[in-house]
């Protein structure tokens, strides 16, 4: 009971701090503060969000994406009032950033957009995703075997990509991109500074994001290849001028 | 190269410290033979830009503008029209971005034409001359050198930003469009803010000068980042009265134009001859001491009489512009 008392008590104290000050606790690097703002404006965000990409895990990546920036870059805000109108920028900032790539259906689609909703899914685990959303392809009836096919290498590839992750890469990783959990319930699992928890989802990133290129560009190369374009050309350099050297 | 040698270089105008500059005459070189690096300057407005951060005249400055633009003004007042691809600032391309990006670069090649591009070495413009999809390696130059570059590294310098431009078509333009074009740009870039943001607090045109100004007084000069600045500046304005002398040959038949280029020339040696006296104050790269309050005084005044010769010039390039 009085547990329970303390506990209210806290939570309306919690509630009685306003935005400024804990923008301003967060400024300092209090990770419970920006959790708090974070719990405020979330709902907020993920409706932005949400409205964008008409998709579910992706508004809620987006949202996520957001939340790190607005940690990384609080200590540039300025006041309090304008922190929703740049927090929704950021938001918007993230949607754009992978709404042009083609839109929500283009093929960086997350998977969640391409299984049944209510489908039992161990999310912890991006193997057990992987192999859920194959055999979820497998057995769909479909009468467009092409986009099945896509679908089916996209997910084999993802699943090749994620092998150059280390262990411990790739368990942040999967906490980022499949529990969709904050930052800060992830600095917990793995006690790190939610700073340090950026550098290891963006080296993840970055390093699967170059596995993809060189996929892609052997793609593109064998692509041209077989289309019988030129494969080799160096023009002329000499006449070419350097400009003043740095 | 010594820094002599490099100055060498730009007086004999075969190079310019702006890299975009070089970069689009090592591009339209390959389709005309009548265009040197003195009427790419001129009629691509490089020739008169100056950019300052007013905070610290940062290492930036030079290069922060809306590139798609004004490379797309420029290839065109020179004949061409062209085709960008950029990312957003400190944005590495997305694998389909890149894809396109070789693939206008090797568009380009195969046309036997180099492409521009960004970073590829040092965060400065510089091109692509050739490819090969076998050891999936561009060939490209820079301000750095000449070398072979992976197709996975465009795009992924220094800055993590791409930019491609690529020559599509060659269009005609008569000598008096290129010309007024060349003045419209100049006479807008003098008088217009061309940033839509405040921050960073980038002052371009006249108003550069002021805020070049207003980094010395307050003592707070990037040594680095002055000394390109000056460099920059310095060069671009020796090519704009090396244009005048040229443009008043080629129109001695119309005598109130070339007698007015004859002026613009003067004007324009003259904001050349203010910055030449300070530019060896401050060395590129080490960058001298900026503020150290008798070098910052030396420098205030040598700016301010640089820009009221600039003011003057500006004057001159609006009655050109009515002559025409």
């Amino acid at each position: 009971m009085l547990d329970d008392s303390r506990t209210k008590e806290k939570s309306i104290i919690v509630e009685m701090i306003h935005d400024e000050v804990l923008i301003e606790r967060a400024k300092q690097g209090d990770p419970e503060a920006f959790g708090e703002l974070v719990s405020r404006h979330r709902a907020k965000a993920y409706g932005w969000a949400r409205k964008m990409t008409q998709d579910t895990y992706m508004a809620e990546d987006i949202v996520q994406e957001a939340l790190l920036q607005a940690f990384l870059k609080i200590s540039t805000l300025i006041d309090a009032e304008k922190f929703m109108a740049w927090f929704h920028r950021i938001v918007q900032n993230q949607g754009h950033m992978k709404l042009r790539r083609g839109g929500p259906y283009a093929k960086e689609q997350l998977f969640s957009a391409f299984i049944p909703s209510n489908q039992e899914i161990d999310w912890s685990n991006i193997d057990h995703v992987l192999f859920k959303l194959n055999s979820s392809i497998e057995y769909r009836p479909t009468n467009n075997p092409v986009e099945q096919l896509i679908r089916k290498e996209t997910l084999q590839g993802v699943a090749i990509l994620l092998r150059c992750l280390t262990e411990r890469e790739r368990k942040i990783f999967e906490c980022f991109f499949i529990e969709q959990l904050t930052s800060k319930e992830i600095a917990e699992l793995f006690e790190m500074k939610v700073s340090n928890i950026y550098n290891v989802i963006s080296r993840s990133r970055n390093k699967l994001q170059r596995e993809r290129i060189k996929v892609e560009l052997g793609d593109y190369v064998k692509d041209r290849k077989r289309k019988g374009l030129p494969s080799k050309r160096i023009l002329d350099r000499s006449k070419l001028i350097k400009g003043v050297s740095l | 190269m010594t820094e002599k040698s490099q100055v060498l270089q730009c007086e004999n105008f075969q190079g310019s410290w702006t890299s975009a500059g070089n970069a689009i005459f090592n591009t339209v070189k390959f389709n005309k033979d009548d265009l040197n690096m003195v009427r790419v300057m001129g009629y691509t407005g490089h020739a008169f830009r100056i950019n300052i951060n007013a905070a610290d005249v940062d290492v930036a400055g030079p290069t922060a503008y809306d590139w798609e633009d004004i490379f797309a003004k420029g290839l065109e007042n020179l004949g061409f029209k062209s085709e960008t691809i950029r990312t957003l600032d400190f944005v590495a391309p997305t694998p389909d971005e890149l894809k396109r990006a070789i693939s206008m670069i090797q568009k380009s090649i195969d046309q036997g034409v180099p492409a521009i591009s960004w970073d590829l070495f040092v965060p400065e413009f510089g091109n692509i001359f050739g490819y090969d999809d076998e050891k999936k390696t561009l060939w490209a130059i820079d301000p750095q050198g000449d070398q072979e570059l992976p197709y996975e590294k465009l795009g992924r310098g220094q800055v993590n930003e791409l930019f491609v431009a690529i020559i599509t078509e060659e269009i005609e333009v008569d000598r008096e469009t290129m010309f007024k074009t060349a003045l419209d740009m100049a006479i807008n870039h003098a008088y217009h803010r061309e940033h839509k943001d405040d921050v960073p607090p980038y002052e371009n045109g006249l108003k550069g000068y002021d805020a070049w100004i207003e980094a010395f007084e307050k003592g707070e000069v990037s040594e680095f980042g002055n000394a390109y600045n000056i460099h920059v500046v310095h060069d671009a304005r020796n090519f704009a009265a090396q244009f005048f002398r040229e443009l008043k040959d080629e129109w001695q038949n119309y005598e109130k134009i070339s007698t007015l280029c004859d002026e613009a020339v003067a004007r324009y040696q003259e904001v050349t001859d203010h910055l030449r006296a300070i530019t060896n104050l401050y060395p590129f790269p080490q960058g001298g001491e900026p503020n150290k309050p008798e070098n910052a005084q030396f420098t205030i005044e040598q700016l301010k009489l640089a820009k009221q010769s600039e003011v003057e010039a500006v004057k001159v390039l609006e009655r050109i512009r009515e002559q025409i």
